[in-house]
């Protein structure tokens, strides 16, 4: 499985695809890191308020400067990305696990379990993702872990309905149809039969909503909702703090928790479409 | 003696089953209906349900050791035939008996023994293998469904396998056991596919042209291949296959299936001999031969395998027939049809617009075709109508039993057809009014 | 006489994730005025390459060697425009599925309307008559000129296929695989058209196949391809009764028809063409194969007026 996935990233790396799909994962893979080290890298200055001087601009002491809480932002900055990527493996996690086999079961099975299961997540699919997210964590209150499971709903939809697709294409296949005259159970000829060629959709799917996820948290953030104060790394709500800075000219305490955002949703972004290039032709080949 | 050598652990019941008796499947009455997809707008509107009668009470008895081959065309519903056989499709109405037993209705969990005595293989090799599996998993996966691994360690299992691969002539065993379908050439894949249909030791294959997407060169091996296991392994097949000549070359008695009815069954070599039912005659008269000195010309039957959603009335070949009689079911589509037809001479589709108008006026249901006349003095159409009618096929002219205005519409009407009944030639049955006196 | 199409030392490979594939070597080979040539091979042997190569209808990042000369001009050096005004009108090309040549979202008339304004400029009403013409002859009624290509069966597709490729009158039609998947009685029918075709347009017919009955039925000529190569040509005639090559006895002898007594087949199977046999490619399942075979890629000689064969022992087979 893992194999027939490195063989297109190895083999396609010199195609546009290849070379962005290798882009994005170097970003993220940075980002991964960033997050693991955090502690190591960045020790203090990201919780504690006033441990420096307030609002300093970028300076050798400081490469990011300080923010209004008289924190530094490079430190903030790097428990962000722990802070984010939490979030966003919880979320994108949970979908997955409660999407992909609902999707597989629904799929094969059909009927009146598939209409209503359609119906279900159509009807959330709707739903403007963010606003979902928000009343969601409004109920559940804070957290990274709440906050987590708020944005798992939004996504359960688009892994139910990749995995739902591809198990209606595969289920038509001669080679399923043999499966059911050896007397294969419905549970067999799912796991052994058609899961395989869903998976193979899967890693596109999931960084495209990994860097949705990402978008989402910052924005939930941003609007106040979901992290508690205390949260080490919040790339939404600095930028909602440094909001009213700007107009006194100060720009560090924007433009770097922006510019977090942007790049590690740039590089799973990337990462997502390589992937999805790439594997296409794949799912179009496992048919013929 | 059979050679039957390894019995996987199944209930008794299914065990003295395969031992005992002979093997005998039934067909009675099969019915197979496909509900058409059609947009919900127009189920809304229109009146008749679009079903396709893919297989259209169809009866025939299979026995134990012959090879019966099911020969027909596009839309004659042999493969559908054959997939309701093993139960891969639900039959609408009608029986499969096997062995005495009423199987046409049996859940998926009391059918999944009996599988075990049925088995398929499919036409595209290329597809019917799973593409995530090795072929050492492929032929492992039958008996791991059957519950062999709780009678045999793994290594029995695996010599069993490398034993059925070596039989199909999938060699070297032990390289190919690793290697994924995608590694095999079109013959290998088919052969894992008849070793997996093997393994379990069924009574009856039914082999969905097997070879129809194999080159030439090795199409034999694996027939021959097909052959070697029936003597070996007492086997049945049921071959389905378009191509005449493997039909009559690997069949003992053969089907011709048209449109979901079969038209003509019995031994092979007097079908071939000497064939019964016009459309025989026609698929015998069609294949191209491979030798130039053998150039014929040929009398074809014109048109094609209509539409299976609404067949022709009667018997389903008449429209195109060469030796069609007056009561084969000419209906009003015919009459239409024939109109069409003679709008493709330029100069006669002028007069026949003239008068009769445009064809979109006319409209057929059923045995009738008529069109609507408002103002119209409906006498030079009609006087027409008698005047064309001469120069069309005579059989259909015969068959109209009045051309006059009823209401207000031009309505040409057709006789009801004579039943059409199965009826012993020459040892062998033939569905055609030719033969029924 | 000099031919109508004479390909000169064309070779094609294609390019693919695992290296080049060398899907045609070094083929010689000519069509003349009013003939028909049939090619037949089975997978991978090339033939489907040949007949798009013609026409320059291959994937991109194709290398292509030789020339192909029509009428005197080398179709490989054309540029686009060029090979375009001479696509449909001077060579035609009809496939096995219909469809890809067929657009589902315009009626089969304004097929016909496209195809002629594209190579010729006649008024409206006179392309009309024109596919008119075209359709009437292959038996559709006037009434389903306005009908989309899903309205018709697939013989009746096929049959537009054919009426839209020879509308334009073209010398040459390359037909690849035209009726496979048709039935029976429906290919019949097809090949019966293309020989009246042929007669009432005086045109060459190149026609692609694996199925020896069909070659047998229509064919002048016939080219047998293996592996890339071009292994045998002669007259139908010869070739049919007196094949030299031994692929080409191997492949007559397999063919299963009404008369056959038992199966006879080629041992193992087609070579990959990432890196094929040295020397005769056909060597590994040759029975009659020496050492001097797999060393020497053997030529096409002509071992009896107008019959070639490509075989170090042709001899022996006389």
């Amino acid at each position: 499985m893992i194999g027939r996935l490195l063989h297109p990233l190895i083999a396609e790396r010199r195609t546009l695809a290849g070379i962005l799909a290798w882009v994005g994962l170097g970003i993220t893979v940075g980002f991964v890191l960033i997050a693991i080290l955090a502690p190591i890298i960045a020790p203090v200055g990201q919780i504690a308020a006033f441990t420096y001087p307030v609002n300093q601009p970028p300076s050798p002491q400081h490469l990011m400067g300080t923010d209004s809480a008289g924190r530094d932002v490079l430190s903030r900055a790097i428990w962000g990305a722990r802070t984010s990527l939490e979030i966003m493996a919880i979320g994108v996690i949970i979908a997955l696990s409660v999407g992909f086999p609902i999707g597989l079961v629904s799929g094969y099975l059909g009927g009146w379990i598939d209409r209503l299961m359609v119906l279900i997540m159509d009807s959330v699919y709707a739903f403007p993702g963010l606003l979902l997210a928000a009343i969601i964590a409004a109920f559940i209150g804070k957290g990274i872990f709440n906050i987590g499971v708020a944005i798992t709903v939004i996504y359960i939809p688009l892994y139910f309905r990749v995995t739902r697709n591809q198990t209606l294409s595969v289920k038509e296949e001669p080679y399923v149809e043999a499966a059911r005259s050896l007397g294969a159970k419905p549970s067999t000829i799912m796991l052994r039969y058609i899961a395989h060629s869903v998976v193979i959709a899967i890693p596109a799917i999931f960084s495209l909503s990994a860097a949705d996820a990402i978008l989402t948290a910052a924005g939930l953030s941003y609007l106040g909702l979901g992290l508690e104060i205390s949260t080490p790394g919040d790339w939404g709500r600095d930028l909602s703090d440094a909001q009213s800075f700007l107009g006194d000219g100060i720009w560090w305490t924007s433009l770097f928790p922006g510019l977090m955002i942007i790049l590690l949703t740039v590089g799973l972004s990337f990462l997502g479409e390589g992937l999805n290039d790439m594997t296409n032709p794949l799912l179009k080949k496992e048919r013929s | 003696m059979s050679v039957r050598g390894e019995i996987l652990v199944s209930t008794i019941s299914t065990r003295t089953l395969s031992q005992q008796m002979d093997f005998e499947f039934r067909v009675d009455d099969l019915n197979v209906h496909f509900q058409l997809k059609r947009p919900f707008i127009q189920n809304l509107f229109s009146r008749d349900r679009a079903v396709v009668h893919a297989v259209d009470g169809v009866s025939f008895t299979i026995r134990q050791g012959e090879i019966l081959g099911l020969v027909g065309e596009s839309g004659s519903g042999k493969t559908t035939l054959g997939k309701s056989l093993v139960r891969l499709i639900e039959p609408a109405s009608g029986h499969l008996v096997l062995n005495g037993k009423d199987i046409t209705h049996l859940g998926e969990s009391r059918i999944r023994p009996l599988r075990r005595q049925m088995q398929i293989i499919f036409q595209d090799p290329h597809a019917s293998l799973n593409p995530a599996m090795t072929i050492g998993q492929a032929i492992t996966h039958p008996l791991k469904i059957h519950g062999i691994f709780k009678v045999k360690t793994a290594e029995e299992v695996k010599s069993m396998v490398l034993k059925v691969m070596r039989e199909v002539g999938l060699s070297p065993e032990d390289q190919l056991y690793s290697k994924y379908p995608a590694d095999l050439s079109g013959g290998q894949k088919q052969r894992t596919a008849i070793a997996r249909a093997l393994i379990l030791r069924p009574r009856l294959i039914v082999a969905d042209e097997p070879v129809a997407m194999l080159d030439m060169s090795i199409r034999a091996k694996v027939l021959q291949l097909m052959l070697d296991l029936r003597s070996k392994y007492d086997l049945t097949y049921v071959f389905i296959t378009h191509d005449l000549a493997t039909a009559k070359f690997l069949c003992d008695r053969i089907a011709i299936m048209y449109l979901g009815r079969i038209v003509e069954i019995g031994p092979s070599k007097e079908i071939f001999e000497d064939p019964k039912h016009p459309y025989t005659k026609a698929l015998l008269q069609a294949i191209p031969i491979p030798d130039p000195k053998k150039r014929v010309s040929r009398v074809l039957p014109k048109g094609e395998v209509p539409d299976a959603v609404n067949p022709p009335a009667g018997c389903r070949f008449h429209p195109r027939c060469l030796a069609v009689l007056h009561t084969c079911g000419w209906e009003g589509r015919d009459f239409i049809d024939y109109l069409e037809q003679r709008r493709l001479n330029p100069e006669r589709a002028k007069e026949d617009e003239r008068i009769l108008g445009p064809l979109d006026l006319w409209s057929a249901k059923g045995s009738k075709a008529k069109r609507k006349v408002r103002q119209q003095d409906p006498g030079p159409i009609l006087a027409f109508l008698k005047e064309i009618l001469g120069e069309a096929q005579q059989q259909m002219a015969q068959a109209i039993q009045s051309v006059s205005v009823k209401e207000d519409h031009i309505v040409v009407e057709f006789q009801e057809p004579e039943k059409l009944v199965q009826t012993q030639v020459d040892a062998r049955t033939v569905e055609c009014l030719l033969y029924q006196q | 006489m000099e031919p109508l199409l004479k390909a000169e030392n064309l070779s094609v490979r294609y390019r693919t994730r695992r290296g080049y594939i060398d899907a045609l070597s070094k083929i010689d080979l000519d069509v003349f005025n009013g003939e028909t040539l049939g090619i037949v091979g089975e997978t991978g042997c090339g033939k489907s390459t040949f007949g798009k190569s013609i026409l320059g209808v291959l994937p991109p990042k194709t290398q292509v060697e030789g020339r192909v000369l029509f009428k005197g001009r080398n179709l490989a050096r054309l540029t686009e425009p060029e090979i375009r005004a001479i696509r449909g009108k001077e060579i035609a090309l009809i496939f096995q599925d219909p469809m890809t040549r067929l657009n589902p979202l315009m009626r089969v008339e304004d097929h016909f309307l496209e195809e002629i304004s594209a190579h010729d400029s006649l008024s409206i009403s006179e392309a009309q008559k024109k596919a008119a013409d075209a359709l009437s002859s292959m038996g559709i009624p006037e009434s389903r000129f306005r009908n989309y290509p899903h309205e018709f069966s697939g013989g009746m597709r096929q049959r537009i296929m054919i009426a839209m490729a020879i509308v334009l009158q073209p010398s040459l039609l390359i037909a690849d695989e035209p009726t496979t998947s048709l039935d029976v009685i429906t290919e019949a029918q097809i090949l019966q058209i293309l020989e009246d075709l042929k007669q009432a347009h005086s045109m060459s017919l190149l026609l692609i196949t694996h199925n020896l009955g069909i070659i047998a039925e229509i064919c002048d000529r016939v080219a047998v391809f293996y592996a890339g190569k071009l292994v045998e040509l002669g007259s139908v005639d010869d070739i049919f009764a007196h094949p030299i090559h031994p692929y080409t006895q191997g492949l007559l002898a397999s063919v299963i028809y009404l008369d056959s007594r038992e199966l006879k087949s080629i041992e193992g199977f087609p070579p990959d063409l990432l890196s094929p046999p040295p020397g005769c490619r056909f060597h590994p399942r040759c029975a009659y194969a020496q050492q001097v075979c797999k060393e020497t890629v053997p030529p096409l000689v002509e071992f009896r007026p107008g019959h070639y064969a490509a075989c170090l022992f042709g001899e022996k087979f006389l």
